[in-house]
């Protein structure tokens, strides 16, 4: 094998962002242009001013126009109060994608440190691992949702944060963090008898430094692989809480809330309520599925694929 | 049977015996193991496969495998007791004052960090203060090792590099923090006859060059011939005999030993011979010689009294009933 080249580099980079098959192209543009609404959610009015598209305050109810089906002024249609349902899908993207990014990397990591550790450890600290991890995973993730919310909705714990959203990160990392102690452990219970493993503690390595520096970028590839799938189950999880009522309060802007403003209309025939919010939810889910299938690429010493 | 560390020996094994509880039971593959180094001195160890070898090597590092423990015997670093230290004199001991160097280059690296990332990490480890980036250091050390062009090569991942390189950045790495005593693994067996040579030469230069001691562990009595200036033949758990490597090559006492030189020995046109029987099972304790069945010099004695300990001089030692004496 030669040395990486940087043109080899790019190449690899570039098969990274776009993929190797039609498919996954697609869903990895899809998640750059969701990204890309995430960004820009919160000027979305200002950006409606310099190119013609029909956007309002997401926030001001039209109590002339209650639930307008899909026009030229009202692009996915309008509410029971009146709001803007394509000004709302959009401007809710960045609270469901940063609330999902914030939950997994805080349950993430530290299931990750828990789960190198575990395997690093073995026997009773391992054990301990393990039997917490049977215990959050066999409440329903609702279930334990709701039960959170229930203990912790009405404390104000958590200062200028919104009540809602910290106790919907809690309960995203309660649910991740076990995923990925399972994932890290398994993947490196091997690695324990490893030879570089016993070489790097005969080179005087302490405990944290052998997890530190050869368990956790051991367990990368599969890191990585199981990030963007958490993720997409992250916003499930929000989206779900949101729709029996956690979490994100109306009229602030969430997928899950909207769906369930629309769910007792849809029988009228009123479909453009849950409908386009129920869209937003499939296709960026689906597009996150984009970074985990074929996540192989990236997974090899210094991102080749070995 | 113990005798106390030895003047001046940097590392001192006495009486060792190490036990592993299994599933099936517990396994005692160190009996007894006497063994000393001392400073800038290569030692070579010689076995087939099973006779504690590398078990040796672990004890020495405290590193046994799951269920293992050091049961018996005493293991003496300089005037320490290697079995009493803490775990942060522990970690000074190991990397800083001996290293290791294990059998198969490749997994004895880290297949995710490149090779540059593992000599810094190994510096970083051991040193507290560097005069020098460490990345100027780890570069020195490959060049010590005769990599032409370093760069690239700290650049590369274990997966890049062939088995004598991989096996000579080992070596780097093993060199990188100054031990006093360099552990050797069959450092060689994984590697082509030519390759072989060059990273045996260069392990023995580049030991030399620090002064450091080395302990060489092999089933390949030509290879530890090679580098080794005193030899001990292990067997089931102990080493039988210890001797200058003049003498165990061209006299030894043992019938081991002797049995063992036959093997190898490619003067004469005959095929190579093996020896007959089979190498003891390690999940019992032998208090008598466990070599006796496969002996061809068995006597009454051997059946009904307990392996006896000749010391002969010159650092010469002898487990077995024959004594020195005979022919």
């Amino acid at each position: 094998m030669t040395t990486t080249s940087p043109r080899r580099e790019r190449r690899l980079l570039a098969r990274a962002l776009v993929g190797p098959t039609v498919g996954i192209t697609i869903r990895r543009s899809l998640f750059f242009f969701m990204l890309f609404l995430a960004v820009i959610g919160p000027w979305i009015e200002t950006i409606g001013q310099w190119i013609p598209m029909p956007v309002y305050d997401p926030l001001r109810p039209d109590p002339f126009n209650p639930v307008s089906p899909p026009s030229a002024e009202h692009w996915f249609g309008t509410d029971t109060l009146g709001l803007d349902i394509f000004t709302r899908v959009i401007v809710a993207t960045r609270v469901d994608f940063t609330l999902a990014l914030i939950g997994v990397m805080l349950g993430g990591g530290l299931g990750c440190l828990a789960g190198a550790w575990a395997s690093y450890r073995r026997g009773w600290v391992d054990m301990i691992a393990l039997r917490i991890v049977e215990v959050v995973q066999s409440f329903p993730v609702l279930l334990l949702g709701i039960a959170l919310f229930a203990a912790l909705g009405s404390l104000e714990i958590f200062g200028p944060v919104d009540n809602g959203m910290a106790v919907l990160v809690i309960a995203i990392s309660l649910v991740n963090f076990p995923l990925y102690l399972r994932q890290v452990r398994s993947v490196l219970l091997p690695l324990t008898e490893a030879e570089f493993v016993q070489a790097a503690k005969c080179a005087g390595l302490g405990a944290w430094g052998i997890v530190w520096h050869h368990f956790i970028p051991n367990a990368r590839g599969q890191i990585l692989a199981l990030f963007p799938l958490t993720c997409a189950y992250a916003i499930q999880i929000i989206a779900g809480l949101s729709f029996i009522g956690l979490g994100i309060e109306p009229p602030n802007p969430e997928w899950g809330s909207m769906i369930k403003t629309g769910a007792t209309l849809i029988v009228q025939g009123h479909w453009w309520v849950s409908v386009f919010p129920g869209a937003f939810i499939v296709l960026s889910v689906y597009s996150l599925t984009g970074f985990s299938a074929r996540s192989e690429t990236l997974v090899g010493p210094g991102g080749t694929s070995a | 049977m113990n005798s106390g560390p030895a003047d001046g020996a940097l590392l001192t094994l006495s009486g060792v015996e190490v036990t592993i509880n299994t599933l099936s039971g517990p396994v005692h593959p160190l009996q007894g193991v006497d063994l000393e180094v001392f400073p800038g001195e290569t030692v070579g160890l010689v076995g087939e496969s099973g006779c504690g070898k590398s078990m040796t090597l672990r004890s020495i590092l405290r590193l046994m495998p799951p269920g293992g423990a050091i049961t018996g015997g005493t293991v003496e670093w300089q005037d320490r007791s290697v079995l009493d230290l803490d775990t942060d004199e522990l970690q000074t001991y190991r990397g800083s004052e001996v290293a290791m160097i294990y059998q198969n280059p490749v997994t004895a690296l880290d297949p995710m960090l490149s090779v540059e990332r593992q000599i810094v990490d190994a510096f970083k480890a051991n040193r507290e203060v560097l005069d020098g980036a460490p990345e100027e250091f780890a570069r020195e050390a490959l060049r010590d090792l005769e990599f032409g062009n370093p760069d690239a090569i700290l650049k590369r991942y274990p997966h890049q590099l062939s088995g004598g390189m991989a096996q000579r950045v080992n070596i780097a790495l093993a060199l990188a923090c100054g031990p006093s005593l360099i552990l050797a693994d069959e450092p060689t067996t994984g590697l082509d006859m030519t390759t072989q040579v060059r990273v045996l030469d260069l392990l023995e230069q580049q030991v030399h060059a620090r002064n450091a001691a080395l302990l060489f562990i092999s089933h390949d009595l030509r290879a530890v011939a090679r580098v080794a200036r005193n030899i001990g033949i292990m067997y089931a758990g102990r080493v039988v005999e210890f001797g200058p490597r003049e003498r165990i090559l061209t006299e030894p006492s043992h019938p081991y030993a002797r049995a063992l030189l036959e093997c190898v020995d490619l003067r004469t046109d005959e095929r190579p011979r093996s020896i007959p029987g089979l190498v003891p099972r390690m999940t019992e304790v032998y208090p008598l010689c466990a070599f006796r069945e496969r002996c061809v010099s068995r006597m009454a004695v051997c059946d009904e009294e307990p392996l006896p300990r000749h010391e002969l001089g010159g650092r010469r030692r002898l487990l077995c009933h024959l004594g020195p004496g005979h022919d």
